[in-house]
C-alpha cells in the first residue's frame, strides 16, 4: 500500500495555456481544466473548444494528465 | 537540323557541362525510381496493424472494426493484417462495469467477447484492466482468445491471485515477417498504475523504461519490435527519443488523438484517442529480406465508416438488452421513498464515509461532502433500489478524492461554496454544520458540529473525502493536494446499499422528513431598503406535513395580486428548514432564503378549472411526490382536507369560504409555472395564461401593499384526516 499522504507522491503539475496548475495525482484532463478555468471547461464540454498537447495532438477530457505536460485550449 | 559526326564531337565539347549534368540527373532519378519501385514491387511485403486503445467499455464500434479488418484481410496488397489494443478496455460503461448477471460476476465480459469476435490478436493490460480485481482479471484473460501482455509486472506468488501475464508475443505473418510485440503499463511515482491499489496485492510493477530495455534484444531475433505501451503519448515520445531499436510504439492512457503517427528517430509513435472514436492503421513495408523499409500510421474516423459486420451488431444489441438486467439488479429495498437532495445527499456521503474499499486501503474517513448539483435525482422510489437508481443519482463516474483538512479549512470551503452559490450546497456525513447569515443572506459564521451536536475539535486534522468534481472545481485549501484512489463514487454507493446497510436502517435513516445536517440560521443584520416587516416567524419547517407560513404567504400574494380565487404554492419549491425570525425587517434578498424557486425566476400560470379537477390535481400531486401529504399550500380563503387510510393518501376535498368546491363550477387558480406542467397532467383546465411578472415580483408587490406580515399566514389551512380501520 502507498504511504498515506506520502509527500513524495502528493501531486502532479501541468500547464494549461502556459499557466502552471497543481492537481491531485491521477487527475484527468477535465480536472486540470476545471482547476484552470471553469468557463473554459464548459466551452470544451460544449464542443466550442478542444484541448491539444504540446505536439499539437488533440487530447480528450477523460485522458489522464501527464506530469509536466503542457496543454492548450483551442477554440474551434 | 541534323548533327553530323564532326558536329557531334563539337557539340559534345561545347555542351559537356550540360551533358554531365543531364547524365548525373538521369542516374540519380534512375536510382530513386528503382528504389521506389523496389519498395513497392510484389517482392515487398506489407503488413497492416490495426490498433485501438482506451476502449473504456465502448461497444458500438466493434462491428465496424471487424468489418474493416475483414476488408483489409481480403486485400491482397497486405501480407497480413493484425488487430491489437493498447489497453484499458474496461471502465466507463455500466453494461461492462456492472455486468453481474444472475448473481454471477461477469464484469468486463461484454468487451472481451466483442474483442474476440472482432478478431483482436493481442492487447496489453492497461491500468483499468485491474479495476475489477485480480480474480476477475484472470477470468477475463482466460475468456479472451488473444493474449493480454504485460512485461513490467512481477508477481509475489504467495500473495498474488493474478496469473503471470506473458511479457511479449511474436507474430509471424503469412510470408514470414516476424513481429515482436511487448506490453507495458504506466506506473505513477508511488509505484502503482492508476487503479484501485487494494486490487494490486502481490503485484510489483517494474519501471517501464528499464523493462523495455530488457526486451530490446527481441529486435535482433525478429524483424520489428513493436511496443504496446499503455503510457501517455509524451512518455512514449521520450522513450522513442532515448531508446533505439523500437520500430513502433502504439500508446494509450492519455487519450491522445495522433492523426498521423509521429516519426521520432527510427520509431513510429502513435495513439488512437479513446472510446473507439478512431481505429489506427499502421502499414509496415518490408523488403524481400524482411528489412523494414517504410512505415506509416494514421487514424480512421469510425464515424465515417458505414459498414458493420452484422453478426457483431447482433451481439452488441444483445449486450445492450442486458443493460436492462444490469441496471435492474436489486441492491436493497425500500418501503418508503427517499425524498429530496438532503436525504439522498446524506445517503451518498454516508456511503463514501463507510466505504469498505476505502477502509481496505487503510484510510479512516472522518467527513464526506457531496455537492447538491452532483445529485441528479430528487427522489428514490419505494421498492427495489437498483444499480440503475445509483447511476441516475450519480451519472458522472466521479472518482473519490481524499484530503487531509483542518477544521478551519473545512469551514472556509463550506463558506466559499455558500457564498459562490448563495445557497446551501455541500451535504456532509460525519459532521453537521450551521450557516449563520443576516437578514439578506450574507454569511456571518459557519459552526461545525460533530454528530452529538458539539463543536468539532479545531486542532484535529480530518480525513475528508470529496468527489472528483468538487475536488477540481471548488475553491479550497487542504493540507495535501488530494489522493485520487481510483474508486468511483457510484461503486461506493452500490457497495453501501448492497453490503453495508439493511433495509430497516435505510428506512430509519434516510426516509425521515427532518433529516437535515445543515441548519441555516437567520440572525440580525443587513442594510438597505426594507420591503416589509414580519411580526411572526416565517417558517418552512415540516413543509409537507403542515401548513407553513412561508407557503401561505406566497399563496396569498398570488391570490391578491393576480386576483384569482385560489393562489397556490408547492412545498417542493420552498427552501427546507428555514425560520425567518419574527419582528424582523424583510429585504428583497431575504425572500431568496425562504423560496428556492426564486432562483429560477419562474412566472405564474393561471387557469380556470372545475372544482372536481382541482381536487384531482392536488390529490395526484400529493400521491406522486410522496414527500408528505401536503404538497400544495393554498391562499387564505381556501382550505382543504387530506384523507389518509392505512398510510395512503385517499382523497382531497377543497373548500373556498367554507364551502366545498362545486364539482363542475369553474374557479380561477394560480401556481408557479414550473410545477404547473406536473399539475396539468392530472386533469383538464381552461383559459390558460402566464403572468408577466415573476413569482418574486408578485410577492414584492403584495408586501408593498400589506407592509406587515401578521399571524394570518400561520392559519392552519390543511387538515389531515387519518381514517385507519379499527377492529
Amino acid at each position: 500500500m502507498p504511504a498515506l499522504f506520502d509527500k513524495k507522491v502528493l501531486f502532479m503539475k501541468a500547464k494549461v495555456n502556459n499557466q502552471a496548475i497543481k492537481i491531485f495525482k491521477r487527475a484527468q484532463i477535465k480536472d486540470l481544466l476545471r482547476r484552470y478555468s471553469y468557463q473554459k471547461y464548459k466551452e470544451v464540454k460544449r464542443g466550442s473548444a478542444i484541448i491539444k498537447d504540446s505536439n499539437n495532438n488533440r487530447v480528450y477530457m477523460d485522458g489522464e494528465v501527464s506530469n509536466n505536460q503542457r496543454y492548450y485550449i483551442v477554440n474551434i | 537540323m541534323y548533327i553530323t559526326g564532326g558536329n557531334f564531337v563539337s557539340f559534345l565539347r561545347n555542351n559537356k557541362y550540360i551533358i554531365i549534368f543531364c547524365t548525373v540527373t538521369i542516374v540519380i532519378l534512375s536510382i530513386v525510381i528503382f528504389n521506389s519501385r523496389l519498395a513497392h514491387t510484389s517482392k515487398n511485403k506489407k503488413v497492416m496493424i490495426l490498433y485501438s486503445n482506451d476502449e473504456h467499455g465502448s461497444l458500438d464500434n466493434f462491428a465496424k472494426i471487424a468489418s474493416l479488418k475483414e476488408k483489409y484481410e481480403n486485400d491482397d496488397r497486405y501480407d497480413d493484417v493484425i488487430l491489437v489494443s493498447s489497453g484499458d478496455a474496461f471502465s466507463g460503461n455500466p453494461v461492462v462495469d456492472q455486468y453481474i448477471i444472475n448473481n454471477k460476476d461477469l464484469r468486463g465480459k461484454p468487451i472481451i467477447d466483442l474483442m474476440n469476435k472482432a478478431g483482436y490478436q493481442l492487447s496489453v493490460l492497461g491500468n483499468h484492466e485491474f479495476d475489477y480485481g485480480q480474480k476477475r482479471l484472470n477470468e477475463n484473460i482466460e475468456f479472451a482468445n488473444f493474449p493480454l501482455l504485460l512485461a513490467n509486472i512481477k508477481l509475489d506468488e504467495d500473495k498474488a491471485i493474478l496469473k503471470q501475464p506473458p511479457p511479449y508475443k511474436i507474430i509471424e505473418t503469412k510470408q514470414g515477417v516476424k513481429l515482436a510485440f511487448v506490453g507495458i503499463v504506466q506506473i505513477n511515482n508511488d509505484g502503482y498504475p492508476s487503479t484501485l491499489v487494494s486490487n494490486l496485492e502481490g503485484l510489483d510493477f517494474l519501471s517501464p523504461t528499464k523493462t523495455v530495455q530488457n526486451y530490446l534484444y527481441l529486435k535482433d531475433k525478429n524483424d520489428v519490435l513493436i511496443l504496446l505501451s499503455h503510457n501517455g503519448h509524451s512518455w512514449n515520445l521520450n522513450l522513442a527519443r532515448n531508446l533505439k531499436n523500437i520500430d513502433v510504439i502504439i500508446g494509450g492512457h492519455s487519450h491522445t488523438v495522433v492523426q498521423k503517427a509521429a516519426q521520432v528517430e527510427d520509431t513510429l509513435v502513435t495513439q488512437a484517442g479513446s472510446n473507439l472514436d478512431y481505429l489506427g492503421k499502421i502499414i509496415l513495408t518490408f523488403d524481400r529480406n524482411n528489412n523494414l523499409i517504410d512505415s506509416m500510421g494514421e487514424l480512421i474516423d469510425l464515424d465515417e465508416i458505414k459498414f458493420k459486420k452484422d453478426e457483431i451488431v447482433d451481439i452488441i444489441n444483445s449486450y445492450q438488452l442486458d443493460l436492462k438486467d444490469v441496471l435492474n439488479r436489486e441492491l436493497n429495498h425500500l418501503n418508503e421513498p427517499i425524498i429530496g437532495v438532503n436525504n439522498i445527499g446524506a445517503l451518498m456521503t454516508d456511503a463514501l464515509r463507510n466505504s469498505l474499499k476505502i477502509e481496505e486501503m487503510g484510510y479512516e474517513i472522518d467527513i464526506a461532502l457531496q455537492n447538491v448539483g452532483g445529485i441528479r435525482a430528487d427522489k428514490i422510489y419505494p421498492g427495489a433500489i437498483t444499480v440503475g437508481d445509483v447511476y441516475e443519482i450519480e451519472p458522472f463516474g466521479n472518482n473519490v478524492i481524499i484530503y487531509k483538512m483542518t477544521a478551519k479549512q473545512i469551514r472556509n470551503m463550506l463558506a466559499i461554496s455558500y457564498i459562490i452559490g448563495n445557497s446551501v450546497d455541500l451535504i456532509p456525513s460525519g459532521l453537521k454544520y450551521e450557516i449563520i447569515v443576516d437578514y439578506k443572506g450574507k454569511l456571518k459564521k459557519i459552526v461545525l458540529k460533530d454528530l452529538d451536536n458539539n463543536e468539532i475539535d479545531n486542532n484535529k486534522l480530518y480525513t475528508v473525502v470529496l468527489n472528483q468534481y468538487v475536488a477540481s472545481s471548488y475553491k479550497f485549501t487542504a493540507e495535501n493536494e488530494g489522493e485520487n484512489i481510483q474508486l468511483k463514487v457510484s461503486d461506493c454507493i452500490i457497495n453501501y446499499l448492497e453490503n453495508r446497510i439493511s433495509s430497516n436502517e435505510l428506512k430509519k435513516i434516510y426516509t425521515k422528513n427532518d433529516l437535515n445536517r445543515i441548519d441555516l440560521k437567520i440572525t440580525k443584520g443587513g442594510t438597505g431598503q426594507k420591503v416589509a416587516k414580519t411580526k411572526v416567524d416565517i417558517s418552512t419547517i415540516n413543509k409537507a406535513h403542515a401548513s407553513v407560513g412561508a407557503a401561505n404567504l406566497m399563496a396569498d400574494a398570488l391570490s391578491f395580486v393576480l386576483d384569482v380565487d385560489i393562489g397556490a404554492y408547492p412545498s417542493s419549491q420552498l427552501a427546507p428548514n428555514i425560520v425567518y425570525p419574527k419582528n424582523s425587517p424583510l429585504y428583497q434578498k431575504s425572500l431568496d432564503l425562504i423560496y428556492s424557486s426564486f432562483a429560477y425566476h419562474n412566472n405564474v400560470t393561471m387557469v380556470n378549472i372545475t372544482g372536481k379537477n382541482l381536487e384531482k390535481m392536488l390529490l395526484k400531486q400529493a400521491k406522486y411526490y410522496k414527500e408528505g401529504p401536503i404538497m400544495t399550500h393554498l391562499s387564505s380563503s381556501a382550505r382543504y382536507t387530506v384523507e389518509i387510510k392505512e398510510d395512503k393518501i385517499k382523497d382531497i376535498k377543497i373548500y373556498l369560504n367554507n364551502e366545498r368546491l362545486k364539482a363542475n363550477q369553474k374557479y380561477s387558480f394560480a401556481i408557479n409555472s414550473y410545477v404547473w406542467q406536473f399539475y396539468a397532467e392530472a386533469a383538464d383546465y381552461f383559459d390558460i395564461t402566464v403572468s408577466q411578472k415573476t413569482e418574486k415580483e408578485i410577492l414584492l408587490e403584495y408586501l408593498k401593499e400589506i407592509k406587515i406580515i401578521d399571524s394570518s399566514i400561520l392559519e392552519k389551512r390543511v387538515e389531515i384526516i387519518e381514517k385507519n380501520e379499527t377492529k
